[in-house]
């Protein structure tokens, strides 16, 4: 799960300021609200639950993005620098949904370019809590950070949902790059098996090592544990997936092997296995 | 039922979407395989009990959307 409420906390705690509670309360009340909008959205462009329901809840978006964006106007005027910043950020966040849909296959440069920006609407309370606080100083680091995280998070549900997107023939750097990796006449899910998966958690090990760094960087002992269990957490999905797919790829080779034989035949060879069977 | 072999495609299909028949292989291989149109053969049967299901069923518990990445 994407850190969203907990980011601006951590960075609330790398400051020499006494907390404003009743701030950062509104900060997880938009949040939430803004999570709503974006989950709403993202589903109903994704069409992988009730259309129909969906369509009818559609209108209740518009609550949500209300409450999102009317938290700030109680701390921040209108002429204020964070209106900008909101507004580059959340345009940013909605053209690349609108981008990433659009597109039937996804190069590195794409996914660099949207699958990050997507999150860009994450670094909103991250900003304001620059801005309330004030130190501006450290909204480009901490925005870097969530962009990067973004991706991280972005790459590892492309790969936990592999298959669920694939049937829905929905584009993603994960899938995109094993159609291009893979070599002629094997099939997509072949090479998510013997090869994709592997080569997805070697990049995702190397972007925790960069992230855990930058983290250090910021100096948020919060967001340094945060990510060691992340990290613990992806190595124990690496070895569930490895373990998981050698058995599978086991049991590929043995029913290969199986014969399709006459059904008259078949009846015979169960017999003959059934003493095995029940041994 | 049209005899075909179950092919790579078809099994991932299965692990992650159908564990019914990776439990069928698991406690009544010969029915499993007889439904799905392949010979048991004694050898088949043997190699069969040798898998770790459990391997199988955990990448399909880790891929589901429904869940989603925990921690």
């Amino acid at each position: 799960m994407f850190p969203i409420l907990q980011l601006p906390e951590w960075l609330v705690d790398t400051l020499s300021v006494k907390p404003d509670l009743e701030f950062q309360q509104s900060l997880i009340h938009s949040s939430v609200n803004g999570y709503f909008y974006v989950r709403l959205i993202d589903d109903v462009m994704d069409g992988d639950r009730n259309p129909r329901l969906q369509r009818s809840i559609l209108p209740v978006a518009g609550f949500f993005c209300a409450q999102f964006q009317s938290c700030y106007q109680h701390y921040f005027p209108s002429q204020h620098s964070f209106w900008r910043k909101f507004q580059e950020l959340w345009i940013a966040s909605c053209e690349s949904a609108a981008h990433d849909a659009s597109l039937h296959t996804i190069s590195w440069s794409d996914f660099e370019r949207i699958a990050s920006r997507k999150y860009s609407a994450a670094g909103i309370p991250v900003a304001a809590v620059c801005y309330y606080y004030d130190h501006p100083e450290l909204i480009a680091p901490w925005l870097e950070f969530t962009y990067k995280l973004a991706r991280w998070s972005q790459m590892l549900d492309d790969m936990l949902d592999w298959h669920a997107d694939r049937r829905h023939q929905r584009a993603t750097y994960f899938l995109s790059e094993g159609e291009r990796q893979k070599p002629a006449g094997e099939s997509p899910d072949q090479w998510v098996v013997q090869e994709g998966y592997a080569w997805g958690f070697e990049l995702l090990e190397r972007w925790m090592h960069d992230l855990r760094s930058r983290a250090n960087e910021l100096g948020s002992p919060d967001l340094q544990a945060y990510l060691e269990r992340r990290e613990a957490w992806l190595l124990q999905q690496k070895s569930i997936m490895k373990k998981g797919f050698a058995a599978l790829s086991q049991l590929a080779t043995i029913l290969d092997e199986a014969s399709l034989l006459p059904e008259s035949s078949v009846a015979k060879e169960a017999d003959d296995c059934a003493e095995i069977a029940h041994a | 039922m049209p005899l075909q072999k179950i092919t790579f495609q078809v099994l991932v299909e299965k692990a992650l979407n159908q564990p019914g028949f990776f439990d069928g292989l698991k406690r009544n291989p010969i029915q499993t395989l007889k439904n799905a149109g392949l010979a048991p053969t004694p050898q088949i049967i043997t190699a069969l009990k040798q898998l770790d299901y459990d391997d199988i069923q955990n990448v399909a518990i880790a891929c589901d959307p429904k869940v989603g990445p925990a921690c």
